[in-house]
């Protein structure tokens, strides 16, 4: 965990996205639950209080969790929905660590659906808005090397005919290429976020659904294959 | 279509039109059964032979073990054009975890061994791929490199894993080699 956040005194920031899971087993402190990270990043003098901790992501989104004083419930809260799905991720499991497997886990909330339907609509637009504009480069690169034949002709030709600003179109098209190029380049970064954020939601999303619906861990299995978090956006 | 990391292919159909499929029926000819049955057998004792020669246990075997440090701010220049890395606050050097993979191996050499670090995406490592032609363990069991990891500050993290494995040639008591992985 350490390469993937820090662990920061207890944060206050407005919080709009929360999970609460729901254990069968006694309030307990959240030092145990991450002792390993308390040692690995050195920050046991900021981790006092008991029943709170935050973390922060390299790229400054906080994530803090709250343990209910009175029932094994905890909850993980955000401004940003994406920042959740790896904290819930490590929690589930180190609290089957913690308990040895010997614990009933369930969600208080519905599953959050509508934040994946959400996700891959985003991802799709990116992924379409990238191929539009390979195909308008296709067409800025048909032009371009038809231009610079026809100027190449004249070029050799003994007597050659005007130019009728063949320079000027070879000029412009060569400017369209670069800027569609380079909103491209944008894109792709775009792309490689929102496949990040995608794929962040489904192994949540599937961490959630076994946890809700005790799916064993075979159905589990076959569960990643059908929802995988996988996301490879390669050139089909 | 889904193909699993374990070797599971899956081909799944959505959609409500019926298959078109032109079914060609196979002229009728006459089978040769003797042929036929000479022909499996003689595929069988090959597949059989190919199967008892897998199950030939490596004479040496080569194990890979790791060990991780504590996060520590880095000690060199690191060329971060973009600001990509994470950094401590008002440092100027980005953090990173020093790793170290440890190979363990009975034998006296391993030949054409590559080692691969998979990493995850919101990390970069210094060093993804290490190649040896031939890496002699002359008498000493362990062989270990050292590698570090940076974590990036632009993406969410997703998962942990970071994933060693290694494949090379090994070598046989009765001659020959295999190829093997770790």
């Amino acid at each position: 965990m350490a390469l993937s956040c820090k662990i920061i005194a207890p944060s206050n920031l407005k919080n709009t996205n929360k999970i609460t899971i729901v254990t069968d087993k006694d309030a307990a402190e959240i030092n145990g639950f991450f002792e390993d990270v308390i040692a690995q990043l050195g920050v046991r003098e900021i981790c006092t209080t008991p029943n709170v901790m935050s973390f922060m992501y390299h790229n400054g989104v906080i994530v803090t969790v709250l343990i209910s004083k009175n029932a094994g419930k905890f909850r993980i809260q955000s401004s940003s929905f994406d920042a959740l799905g790896y904290i819930v991720q490590e929690l589930v499991k180190r609290i089957n660590i913690v308990y040895s497997d010997d614990v009933k886990i369930d969600l208080q909330d519905s599953i959050p659906l509508h934040e994946l339907f959400i996700s891959i609509d985003d991802h799709f637009e990116l992924r379409e808005k990238i191929f539009k504009g390979k195909q308008k480069l296709e067409d800025r690169s048909y032009q371009f090397r038809i231009v610079e034949k026809r100027l190449i002709n004249r070029f050799k030709d003994k007597n050659p005919t005007p130019l009728n600003n063949l320079d000027f179109l070879l000029n412009q098209t060569y400017q369209d290429m670069m800027n569609i190029a380079n909103e491209i380049l944008e894109d792709q970064k775009e792309l490689k976020t929102a496949s990040q954020n995608l794929s962040s939601r489904i192994r949540m999303i599937q961490i959630l659904l076994k946890q809700k619906f005790k799916i064993s861990d075979e159905s589990f299995e076959l569960l990643k294959h059908h929802l995988s978090a996988d996301i490879h956006d390669f050139d089909e | 279509m889904h193909f699993a990391d374990n070797g599971w292919l899956q081909v799944s159909y959505l959609g409500t039109e019926p298959p078109k499929l032109n079914y060609i029926l196979p002229e009728s000819k006459d089978m040769k059964y003797e042929e036929m049955e000479a022909e499996h057998q003689r595929l069988l004792s090959r597949i059989l032979a190919n199967e008892q020669d897998e199950k030939t246990e490596p004479d040496f075997t080569l194990s890979i073990s790791t060990e991780m440090d504590t996060v520590e701010e880095a000690d060199e220049y690191i060329d971060d054009p973009e600001n990509i890395y994470a950094k401590r606050e008002g440092a100027t050097n980005p953090i990173r975890i020093k790793c170290k993979f440890i190979l363990n191996y009975n034998g006296e050499e391993v030949k054409n061994l590559m080692v691969n670090i998979i990493i995850p995406d919101h990390c970069e490592v210094d060093k993804k791929v290490f190649s040896y032609k031939i890496l002699n363990f002359g008498g000493q069991s362990d062989y270990s490199e050292i590698f570090y990891i940076y974590p990036r500050n632009d993406y969410f993290p997703v998962s942990n894993e970071v994933v060693i494995s290694a494949s090379y040639m090994s070598t046989r008591s009765a001659g020959g080699v295999d190829l093997r992985t770790a």
